[in-house]
């Protein structure tokens, strides 16, 4: 766990980090409270289920920013990998298990700001207590996302460095963000099919964060119950089987490390 | 967890092996046409100095990076400590001060030394007493990228200096330091007992290593090797002499290196350049 501590400290005393995973992710909520939720049935049904919603999708995104500060971190360390394993007794196995627990970590402090705010926000609104049904449920989907954002972040960042030249990084690194919205607000307004939902790890993980939230199935469409109903249990073992995959394609990525320049990715 | 590999056996054969040895090494960078090192070969024993001296691109730094694993070896062998340098993990004998090999994360200097020495398996108390002695105190609660480029690179010679290294590869360590830092630099390095390969471009600094081997490095080719203590005696003159101790290739044509004649003495050069300007 050597690595582990400092880099858990280096992510979380990052102000990038912290703006967009929390301080904007919580103006959405504001946004959420305050603007969007006029015209919403005054009956606590519908307060959890429009709660749990915003819960789900801003949580999704705030949990992604996490992926960029992981992509940016390997990016810049490629040379001080390549070093490491080869003159330091770092190994690619106990620095894949480090990063897996520094991005546990981070994950879970994000996942408590955005629970904390929408519980204090979204029940200060509607006039009466809109706190998470399965608190336990919430820590256990926020463990297994920042497992898959550093799955995820490390296998698409060596994929460009070790085969492809740095001239995309830009585009790799926020990569996990843009799918992120795309598949956090189409299940939002979109009808998609059960299979797709199960088999996006984004959608697993927003149908989960709102199970765990409001106590309820999400829907194919996240808040309508006129819409197919999710089974969580497929939900978390598709996300589980997701991070499985990314993270041990991570690991052998990370045993065949280049060192690069970082001024390779330069745009301009 | 198992964060950290094992130290790795190292048997006689290890042992008796050259610290480090480049066999006919080149490299290639991705997207050149030329060879940024052509064909080096090495050899530096256990405990070995060697000072490789060469204008700015010459491939100095290229022949460090392909000792630690850093750059493709696109032919010839690279042995560090007896194994070849591909198939090197977890090797803790092996010291730079190459400031890219530092940057795993952003961490005050404080706790690069505390990470630097889990990551070596050994006590930081040697680094914090020079730190001190260096009188760089200060700049221990700043992280690597606040500091100046005299007081990064000290912190890399220091780290690479402080972990008992077996090889040491030093990529212009004096660089931006101060005159009254780098004399106690250069004591550190008097006293080290590891191997040590330096790049270094100041030709005025040799005379502070007698005892070491001496290579040049002209346009990716290490010329060598010769000795410090003959400096003096060395000379530089155009076409293919007989009797060269070395000859190579530059845009004015063949060189040869010869000893107690030839057209232009090293003696006094401050670099390469400049004797070529004059034979030219």
């Amino acid at each position: 766990m050597s690595v582990a501590v400092p880099y858990t400290r280096s992510a979380l005393t990052n102000p990038a980090l912290w703006f967009w995973g929390v301080v904007f992710m919580a103006f959405w909520f504001v946004l959420g409270a305050y603007v969007f939720s006029s015209g919403l049935a005054t009956d606590r049904a519908a307060e959890v289920g429009y709660t749990a919603a915003w819960f789900a999708v801003i949580a999704l995104f705030s949990l992604t920013t996490l992926s960029i500060t992981i992509a940016a971190s390997v990016t810049y360390g490629t040379s001080a990998l390549a070093f490491g394993f080869r003159y330091t007794r770092l190994t690619p196995s106990g620095f894949t298990l480090s990063l897996i627990a520094a991005s546990t970590v981070v994950a879970l402090v994000l996942g408590s700001v955005m629970t904390a705010v929408v519980s204090v926000l979204f029940s200060a609104h509607f006039g009466r207590p809109i706190y998470p049904a399965n608190v336990p449920g919430i820590v256990g989907v926020v463990v297994l996302a920042g497992a898959f954002m550093m799955g995820l972040a490390t296998a698409l960042v060596l994929v460009v460095v070790n085969y492809l030249g740095l001239r995309h990084m830009s585009f790799v690194e926020f990569l996990p963000l843009i799918l992120s919205y795309l598949f956090g607000f189409s299940q939002l307004f979109l009808a998609l099919p059960a299979w797709f939902l199960y088999l996006s790890p984004w959608n697993d993980m927003e149908s989960l964060l709102f199970q765990a939230y409001s106590g309820s199935p999400a829907h194919a469409v996240l808040g309508m119950t006129g819409s197919a109903a999710l089974l969580w249990p497929v939900s978390a073992a598709a996300l589980l089987g997701w991070v499985v995959l990314l993270v041990g394609i991570a690991s052998g990525l990370l045993r065949r490390i280049r060192s690069v320049s970082i001024q390779e990715g330069r745009q301009i | 967890m198992a964060v950290f590999a094992s130290a790795p056996a190292r048997g006689i054969e290890a042992a008796a092996s050259p610290a480090l040895a480049f066999d006919r090494v080149s490299v290639r960078y991705p997207g050149s046409d030329r060879d940024a090192l052509v064909g080096a070969t090495l050899t530096v024993p256990p405990g070995g100095k060697a000072v490789v001296v060469g204008p700015n691109g010459s491939g100095k730094s290229t022949l460090l990076r392909a000792a630690l694993g850093l750059c493709p070896v696109s032919e010839g062998v690279v042995r560090v400590l007896g194994r070849d340098v591909r198939t090197v993990r977890g090797e803790t004998g092996v010291g730079t001060n190459l400031e890219e090999v530092y940057a795993l994360m952003t961490v005050r200097v404080d706790g690069l030394v505390s990470l630097w020495a889990r990551l070596q398996g050994r006590p930081d108390t040697e680094v914090r007493q020079w730190i001190d002695s260096f009188g760089l105190r200060t700049i221990l609660a700043r992280p690597l990228f606040r500091l100046s480029t005299g007081q990064k690179k000290l912190v890399g010679d220091l780290l690479a200096l402080g972990f008992s290294p077996r090889l040491l590869l030093l990529d212009e360590p004096f660089d931006n330091v101060d005159f009254g830092r780098r004399r106690k630099l250069i004591d550190l390095l008097a006293r080290s007992e590891a191997a040590v390969v330096m790049n270094t471009h100041e030709v005025d600094l040799l005379p502070s290593f007698p005892d070491w081997d001496l290579y040049f490095m002209w346009d990716g080719q290490l010329i060598g090797r010769f000795a410090v203590g003959e400096l003096d005696r060395l000379y530089v003159s155009r076409g293919v002499r007989p009797g060269a101790l070395a000859t190579f290739r530059s845009s004015i044509g063949e060189i040869s290196v010869t000893r107690d004649r030839g057209e232009v003495p090293m003696k006094g050069a401050s670099n390469l350049d400049y004797l070529l300007d004059r034979i030219a």
